[in-house]
């Protein structure tokens, strides 16, 4: 528990800690692009404002020069017709038709000049609304300009000039006027020729130029610093006059300027040729309104963004916990699996010989199961002199297999402890289970009971595959009555049989796992390959090596698909039998009769025949005095496969292995006619052995009879 | 045991059944003081029907072979069982003997 909330920490710490980097890169990422917008945006607008600095230059300066050139192009023909004052209307509307700027022109004519005209003879154009042209003779308003500054200081000073910018008495609009002297052919100055600009497309021009942001505006100052034109309407924030100077010097450039907390940016430069200079004023905060707008959403974004990969982390993170969780399960079931596979091992003997003080019975066994637990089960135990073994096979496999097959094997020890027949035991282990015909599972099971004494093998098969019976030089199916399998059908009787197993014969059980083991090509081992295994031992752990072998090769690396087990029971019935003779040589034809039912070989027969029998003639001829006079006891038995022929006698003390075997290569003439018996004793037999005891003579000899 | 025997010249033919352990060897030693004469220089043993011999049967075979040898005479076993072949070869009684 408490490494798996360390790891919840863990998870934890790491999912934040990857957001958190993920905050700082976004940051980072916002902030270059905030320092590099910032900076191109103002950019964009010092380069618009200069543009509409360049622009109302230009025009300012055509404009003027196109009045300028006009102007002086019609003095000359002023001059020439300074005595046809009615003509001085025709050219001053001609004036105002050929020049679109122009809004008014006029001839201001020095007082009394024409005696015929009026006291001030003041010719005049001018543009209507509509785009008429009107022409009259100002003098009938009595205007009295002769006094003015401006007309005086164009007579006196004899020079061209323009005036500030102001508006119209007539239709109140922005103009500006050029002022220029008219000479007479004598050189005097005659008459001043005005021509008024109107300023408003330059009004329009700067108000354009202002409009690009909120809350922008432009001012034009003249040469005192006074203001000719504003978008403001005459309201100037006091700030804008710290630009005042640099402007009138004429100079280009921008300058950030403050009033009551506002910021903004002031791009300012000179404008015509009197001294004019221009500004326009932007609010900084307009000027990044969008910038900011656009900032906002992405920061938005971007907290969206981290939003979503945080839930993507704690679902990632989740989903890992799970997993890591998942894997604690599956490690936890693996180590359980682990330790029901040690479990269920225990549960089948494996301790192989089982029964080392016992020389009549050899036992070898293996289960090899498909998956870590299966549904094979052997067992085998002694009591009262019978050998109890059983081999079964739960169908299907696995962890569901492999507890069918611990309540079976238990059930058999259980019910073979105090039972005497298979088939009684069989028949309780199906009542004991019950039907599981809802589980789909069933046990096939051959359970046997070998008398250890007579080598008489009782058993019942609920459809197991049969038992092999190997002999030397065979080995032989046994043939079975039919058995329904276990747990199929409750009261069913199961019937049991019997047979009787030959001395050093192995019965080799096994389940279908064996036959059916596939190869690649999914090719059955098969029972052909199994029998001719068989055929070559009767020694139970060679039988199970080799086949364990056989399979081996011919599974060649295929995945096991059903728990393969072997069970090798070979019998080696104990015999003995004792017979008492006399002393007489006439006795020895009891021999073949006494030793007869040991052996089945005759040519082994033959020899412990022979063996025996000069053994006793040695008796007779040398242990006693007098033929007759006492008796020999004789004992034989079997161990395996090795016979013991023990003979007892009371005579006189008498070693025949001391006896000097006679040189059976010295020449015919020379050979002892006698000692030949014990010569073949010790031939025949494999041990000889003497000892005298209890004032008996001991000879034993032994034998191995198969 | 079962003994039959024909003497042809100085040829003695006989053939032995069953078995010659001590019992019948000596049987067939006091058969043989009996039939053997002097007159006779081979001997001929028919064994085809002998399953078993004892060192008192060899006993019998040396002495009928040590009766005949200095009459340069030959003793000859005919048809050996393989278990009484054993017996001889074991003993080295075979080298002595004519076995056909």
């Amino acid at each position: 528990m408490k490494k798996i909330s360390w790891q919840k920490i863990k998870g934890t710490l790491r999912g934040l800690g990857v957001l958190i980097v993920a905050a700082l890169l976004l940051q980072l990422v916002s902030g270059i692009q905030y320092y590099y917008s910032k900076t191109s945006i103002e950019d964009e607008a010092r380069k618009l404002a200069e543009i509409r600095l360049k622009n109302a230059n230009l025009l300012v300066e055509a404009g003027m020069n196109s009045v300028e050139v006009a102007v002086e192009n019609v003095t000359n023909y002023i001059k020439d017709n300074l005595d046809a004052p009615d003509r001085m209307f025709d050219i001053s509307r001609g004036l105002i038709e050929v020049n679109s700027t122009l809004a008014e022109c006029g001839l201001l004519f020095v007082p009394d000049y024409y005696l015929n005209k009026a006291h001030s003879f003041h010719p005049y154009s001018y543009r209507t609304d509509d785009g008429s042209i009107l022409t009259n003779d100002h003098n009938l308003d009595g205007f009295n300009y002769y006094n003015r500054p401006w007309y005086t200081d164009v007579i006196e000073k004899d020079v061209p000039k323009w005036t500030d910018p102001y508006f119209s008495h007539i239709d109140n609009n922005l103009i500006c006027t050029y002022s220029t002297p008219i000479k007479d052919k004598g050189g005097k100055v005659v008459a001043v020729l005005y021509a008024d600009i109107s300023l408003e497309w330059l009004r329009q021009l700067i108000e354009e130029g202002a409009g690009e942001y909120n809350n922008a505006y432009s001012v034009i100052l003249n040469k005192l610093g006074e203001p000719v034109i504003d978008t403001r309407d005459g309201d100037i924030p006091l700030g804008f006059y710290s630009i005042e100077e640099p402007m009138v010097s004429q100079e280009r450039g921008e300058r950030k300027i403050t009033y009551s907390d506002t910021v903004s940016y002031a791009f300012y430069g000179p404008i015509g040729k009197h001294g004019w200079s221009m500004a326009i004023v932007c609010p900084e905060k307009e000027i990044f309104a969008d910038f900011r707008r656009i900032s906002n959403l992405l920061n938005l974004l971007a907290l969206l963004g981290l939003g979503i990969l945080g839930f993507i982390l704690y679902q990632t993170g989740r989903g890992l916990a799970k997993l890591r969780k998942e894997e604690g399960i599956r490690q936890r079931m693996e180590n359980e699996l682990n330790i029901a596979h040690g479990i269920q091992m225990g549960m089948v003997p494996k301790t192989f010989p089982p029964f080392p003080e016992r020389d009549d019975i050899e036992i070898y066994a293996s289960l090899d199961a498909a998956r870590e637990v299966g549904g094979d089960l052997y067992d085998y135990f002694i009591s009262n002199g019978k050998l109890w073994f059983c081999i079964g096979d739960v169908s299907g496999k696995g962890v569901p297999a492999s507890l069918v097959m611990a309540v079976t094997r238990s059930l058999f020890r259980s019910e073979a402890m105090h039972q005497n027949k298979p088939e009684v035991v069989m028949k309780a282990i199906n009542e004991s289970m019950g039907e599981m015909n809802d589980t789909n599972m069933f046990v096939t099971m051959f359970i046997g009971c070998l008398d250890l004494k007579t080598g008489k093998l009782s058993f019942c098969n609920a459809g197991h595959n049969p038992p092999v019976i190997c002999a030397e030089d065979s080995a032989t199916k046994v043939q079975l009555k039919p058995n329904l399998p276990l747990s199929l059908l409750n009261g069913y009787n199961y019937v049991g049989e019997s047979m009787t197993i030959s001395d050093g014969n192995t019965l080799f059980l096994y389940t279908d796992g064996l036959t059916e083991a596939e190869n690649p090509h999914k090719e059955l081992f098969g029972e052909d390959r199994m029998m001719e295994v068989l055929h070559r031992s009767t020694l139970p752990s060679k039988i199970i090596s080799e086949m364990s072998a056989a399979v081996s090769v011919h599974t060649a690396g295929a995945q096991q698909n059903d728990d393969l087990t072997m069970l090798a029971i070979r019998f080696w019935g104990t015999k003995t039998k004792h017979l008492e003779i006399k002393n007489e040589i006439s006795q020895i034809s009891e021999v073949p009769a006494f030793i007869e039912e040991f052996c089945t070989d005759p040519k082994v027969l033959s020899e412990v025949n022979l063996a025996l029998e000069e053994a006793l003639v040695n008796i007779v001829d040398y242990a006693y005095e007098k033929p007759g006079e006492g008796m020999i006891q004789l004992d034989a038995s079997r161990h395996k496969d090795t016979l013991k022929m023990v003979l007892t006698d009371s005579g006189k003390p008498f070693d025949p292995t001391a006896t000097t075997v006679p040189d059976i290569n010295l020449p015919p003439e020379e050979r002892p006619v006698g000692g030949l018996g014990i010569l073949l004793v010790r031939k025949l037999m494999d041990t000889l052995e003497y000892e005298r005891k209890d004032d008996k003579n001991i000879l034993t000899m032994t034998k191995k009879i198969a | 045991m079962e003994i039959k025997s024909e003497k042809k010249d100085t040829c003695l033919s006989i053939c032995v059944n069953g078995r010659l352990d001590t019992l019948a060897s000596r049987e067939f030693m006091k058969w043989t003081e009996e039939n053997l004469g002097d007159d006779i220089t081979d001997v001929v043993i028919e064994c085809s029907d002998l399953t078993y011999i004892s060192s008192s049967g060899l006993r019998v075979l040396m002495t009928i072979y040590k009766k005949i040898t200095p009459k340069h005479g030959k003793l000859s076993l005919k048809d050996l069982t393989p278990q009484v072949g054993e017996v001889l070869n074991i003993t080295g009684m075979a080298s002595l003997f004519s076995i056909e």
